[in-house]
């Protein structure tokens, strides 16, 4: 207590300095005025009486400044001076100050901005009570979700943590029929709210009484989420209590999450909640069984007091075969998990899981912990260009120092000093660093978002962002100013002010901005050949031949309405659907297929192998179920045979892609043979089922006449967009009881590109701005150099040196310090890029080609930076410059 | 003046100054300095100066307070009081003086009989 109010007292005496100065004078004068008083009547004269007052004062000055250095702390108070003389030699001048603080603050700006997409990705803990508390249920390596009934029997186990719950992701809609306008919705158990400890911004958040079938005492209730209730409803404040109808089911809004809570899922958003006991509401086309046997609850607890992850995770082994056990048994025997499924859910780990899950993390954090590296190599490569002006100003101002420390300054005060202009420097470039990233971060995480993922994210200004970035503006700081200033407070006061310029401490200094130079070109070497590799992955994906083209391709999520149907009566309006489409003149073919290619999606499909004998006897690949048309409609030419017709037998014919033909034929004709049970029809071309990355797998397609899965349209003509609702129209007249919703397919493809995209992006940038710095940098230390050796010069002018000998000399001199960086940042990527691998594609990561474009570069961006130096040496005249000294 | 006998005098006189405000309540300056010069008898030859940094030093700590009043002439001058932690402070910096000087007092009895 006594220690905080000395410090107050102390600040305060610091920041009201002025203020106590006077006080103490005016304290002062009135003491030696009642002394004077006083001794007036013991009969001394006024002048006697002055004099004796003062006297026994002691020194009026002494007191002050004692009083002064007792009120405040004086180093702290000298640093405040050191400060205050930094900023004026700053404002001294501007220009190089401005491009300091420039450079800086791009370079803290991409730090920062990267440093806030980590803390929102990876760092920040969810925005709920005690998230370090928080674990997740992981299932194992095949699947991360589990299925109703085991939720059912562990949310019981009261014992194991301090409350459970369970919730899905997935999207609803808030249109009953014709065109679908999805929401994110979050299907959670009764316990959701309660267990993360949130309290709602208006009405109630959803209890366990509100998770059970047909709801609660408000019926099927519903949270929605504080940014759902301002676009959706205007913010309207007598939301509560209204009826909102999702996926053709009416739920009651009886609360609205706080503003701060975005969901479980770290990237993505919710809109609506509600509970999962009443999920069949939403699903009224899928059986309502489904919702038993499916995997599609994620599970996450709160620890108890006291325990920690692994202590729970011995705990969990001990119930987990019981509550599986029981969860099976519930089930009928078609529904049952496989015996390897069973046992991995059986050794069930608890992990903590203060950020909660997070599709986003898992997709992006490898990248964007490349990037962020990236970006602090570029703030080095800054920093560097400010240590060459700090070593240059140092050196100009060398006089001043000697005469600093011939008056008795001490080295350690000196160094100080600058020092502490590097961090005014610094300061200022993180401030600015921070307004670049408050506007460059929402604008990345906007690039973040695909046609499957609309990624949102909260990156707020918080203590861990603000720290990082103020570690970062010391560190930067400290490196470009500290050497510089051992360096510049080096030599004693005696050689510098002699006046003589000594030779040898001359080729030191250049020898000190020559380190730099190669330094900072081995680094931006590095940057370029890291960018050059990231961006090549994105080109070889992007211009990878996916076997179909996107482009005139629409995909459209059709949704039967109108409870289970008979297979017989989808098949039927599915049909007609088809039927009314192809009949539209903008329509080229159209299909259904019940895999959406180019998403994670996937069917697989065992095929014993032709031969006997053969291993592996039997292959699993991919399939899709098409409907006829399919390969037409989705721009896949067919190699060999035919498409399926109509009148074809389901489960009985097959096509298959030439990687498949490749594996099980080899060179023949497969068109003809039998696979198991199915005869091979045709050969299509091979086309990418999942992604770029994971190229053409064997594929085999089977005749669907049902027609389930998204409907692939070619349009002969136009945009696919923008005739998105022209198709949509001709559906709904044809069957008014659908949903419907259109994504052009190249969205899809981009989509699965994003990550690469980011990358390469972001990469580029950095590549880009470090080739800029290292230019700035080389100019910076050939024309100072030149300047510097002027007389020098021009003694070789006038003994016979022509200009091009001159420009020769000191092209050479930079391409010397180039070369030498070009030879340290080749030995440092061939390190770094073998990091970089697992990131790239079709680019071999030494690729040497790339190694010596970077090269290359990097020695024309030194010539180029050295060429107005050079010629402005060469131009030097003798006799004027000779006349001058 | 040695930093020394300067640090001996700042512990001493912060007793001091505590005292006097205890026993006649609120004053200013230039009175606890006088007060103090009459109590000691005159021997102490205090630079009245150096009770400006010790009163700051006191109030830092929270043991006396200070305001802006009148003198008995009427001029305007810092009045200093007692605060209850000071009061506090007072008691245990008076049974540690008690102690000690006891303690040096039977000391230098005991030197006077040895010969």
């Amino acid at each position: 207590m006594r220690r905080v109010r000395i410090v107050l007292s102390r600040l305060r005496g610091i920041l009201a300095g002025r203020r106590l100065d006077r006080e103490l004078q005016d304290e002062i004068e009135g003491h030696l005025a009642e002394a004077i008083e006083d001794f007036v009547t013991q009969g001394l004269s006024p002048e006697e009486a002055r004099r004796a007052a003062l006297c026994s004062f002691g020194g009026v000055t002494q007191t002050i400044e004692t009083h002064r250095d007792a009120r405040g702390w004086p180093w702290f108070e000298s640093i405040l001076r050191d400060v205050r003389r930094a900023i004026r030699l700053l404002r001294r001048s501007p220009a190089v100050t401005a491009a300091a603080v420039l450079s800086l603050a791009l370079g803290m700006g991409g730090t920062t901005t990267m440093f806030s997409l980590v803390n929102g990705l990876m760092l920040r803990p969810l925005p709920v009570q005690n998230p370090e508390r928080l674990v997740s249920i992981v299932a194992g390596e095949e699947t991360n979700s589990w299925k109703m009934p085991v939720w059912e029997r562990l949310r019981d186990r009261a014992g194991l943590f301090d409350g459970l719950f369970a919730w899905d992701a997935r999207s609803l809609d808030l249109a009953e029929r014709g065109e679908s306008r999805p929401v994110s919705g979050l299907l959670v158990s009764g316990s959701f709210f309660d267990v993360l400890g949130l309290s709602p911004q208006a009405g109630r958040l959803l209890r366990r009484t509100d998770d059970v079938e047909g709801g609660g005492s408000d019926g099927p209730a519903a949270v929605i989420s504080a940014g759902f209730w301002r676009h959706q409803f205007g913010a309207a404040p007598d939301v509560v209590g209204r009826t909102l109808r999702v996926n053709g089911a009416s739920v009651t809004i009886v609360g609205i999450a706080p503003a701060s809570f975005f969901g479980p899922e770290v990237g993505r958003s919710f809109d609506v909640a509600v509970p999962l006991a009443i999920a069949p509401l939403f699903a009224p086309e899928s059986p309502p069984e489904m919702a038993f046997h499916n995997l599609w609850l994620s599970i996450m607890a709160r620890l108890k007091p006291g325990r920690d992850a692994a202590g729970a995770t011995v705990a969990l082994h001990t119930v987990m075969p019981g509550v599986l056990e029981a969860a099976e048994a519930s089930l009928p025997r078609y529904m049952r998990l496989p015996a390897s499924l069973r046992a991995s859910m059986a050794t069930a780990r608890v992990e903590p899981a203060p950020g909660g899950p997070s599709l986003v993390r898992d997709q992006y954090d490898r990248s964007v912990v490349t990037v962020t590296a990236i970006a602090v190599a570029v703030l080095l490569i800054a920093c560097v260009n400010l240590a060459n002006l700090f070593l240059a100003r140092g050196e100009a101002r060398r006089r001043e120092l000697a005469i600093a420390m011939a008056l008795g300054a001490t080295r350690l005060r000196l160094v100080r000093q600058l020092v502490i202009e590097g961090l005014v420097l610094s300061a200022l470039g993180a401030a600015g660093g921070l307004a670049i990233a408050m506007w460059a971060a929402p604008v990345l995480i906007g690039e973040f978002s695909s046609a499957r993922h609309a990624v949102t994210m909260a990156l707020p200004i918080d203590w861990r962002l603000l720290g990082l970035t103020g570690l970062t503006a010391i560190a930067t700081a400290l490196i470009f100013s500290v050497l510089p200033a051992l360096r510049v407070t080096g030599l004693g006061p005696g050689s510098t002010l002699s006046g003589a310029r000594v030779a040898g401490h001359d080729r030191q200094a250049g020898r000190a901005h020559g380190v730099l130079v190669t330094v900072q070109v081995a680094l931006s070497l590095v940057l370029a050949v890291s960018a050059a590799l990231l961006v090549a992955t994105f080109i070889r994906l992007h211009r990878y031949d996916l076997g179909f083209d996107p482009n005139a391709v629409l995909t459209l999520n059709v949704r039967l309405k109108g409870g289970v149907a008979r297979l017989d009566d989808d098949a039927l309006r599915h049909r007609r659907i088809l039927e009314a489409v192809e009949a539209m003149p903008e329509v080229a073919a159209a299909a259904f297929g019940n895999v959406a290619v180019l998403t994670p999606g996937r069917m697989v499909l065992t095929l014993k192998h032709p031969d006997e004998g053969a291993t592996p006897a039997e292959q699993e690949v991919f399939a899709i179920d098409v409907t006829p048309g399919w390969f037409e409609a989705m721009g896949v030419p067919l190699r060999l045979g035919r498409d399926f017709s109509w009148d074809d037998q389901p489960r009985r014919t097959l096509i298959v892609n030439q990687a498949l033909a490749r594996l099980f034929f080899g060179d023949q004709n497969p068109v003809g043979s039998r696979l198991g049970a199915y005869a091979v029809i045709g050969v299509a071309a091979d086309a990418v089922y999942r992604s770029a990355r994971e190229g053409t797998p064997p594929t085999a397609y089977l005749l669907s006449q049902a027609g389930y899965g998204p409907l692939s349209v070619r349009l002969a003509a136009g945009d696919p967009e923008q005739l998105a609702g022209r198709v949509i129209d001709a559906i709904v007249r044809t069957d008014a009881d659908v949903l419907v919703g259109a994504t052009p397919l190249a969205a899809f493809a981009r989509a699965t590109l994003a990550t690469e995209r980011v990358t390469a992006m972001l990469a580029g940038f950095f590549g880009v701005l470090a080739l800029v710095l290292a230019a700035v940098g080389t100019y910076g230390v050939m024309a100072y150099s030149v300047g510097r050796r002027r007389a020098e010069l021009a003694v070789r002018r006038a003994l016979g040196a022509t200009g091009v000998d001159i420009t020769r000399r000191v092209l050479g001199r930079s391409l010397e310090l180039a070369v030498a960086g070009v030879v340290l940042g080749m030995a440092i990527s061939i390190w770094v890029s073998g990091l970089l691998a697992p990131l790239l594609y079709g680019v071999e990561p030494r690729d040497p080609a790339t190694f010596a474009a970077a090269a290359g570069t990097l020695l024309a961006v030194a010539a180029a930076a050295t060429w107005l130096p050079a010629r402005r040496a060469a131009r030097i005249n003798p006799a004027i410059l000779l006349r001058e000294d | 003046m040695t930093p020394d006998k300067r640090d001996v005098l700042y512990g001493t006189l912060g007793l001091m100054v505590l005292k006097t405000l205890e026993a006649l309540g609120p004053l200013h300056g230039y009175r606890i300095a006088r007060r103090i010069e009459q109590i000691s008898g005159q021997q102490l030859a205090l630079n009245q100066g150096t009770l400006y940094p010790a009163l700051l030093k006191l109030e830092q700590a929270g043991w006396i307070r200070s305001a802006w009043g009148q003198s008995e002439s009427g001029r305007r001058v810092k009045v200093y009081s007692l605060t209850k932690a000071g009061r506090r402070q007072l008691r245990s910096e008076e049974a540690a003086w008690e102690q000690a000087t006891g303690i040096v007092a039977r000391f230098l009895r005991i030197r006077e009989q040895a010969p």
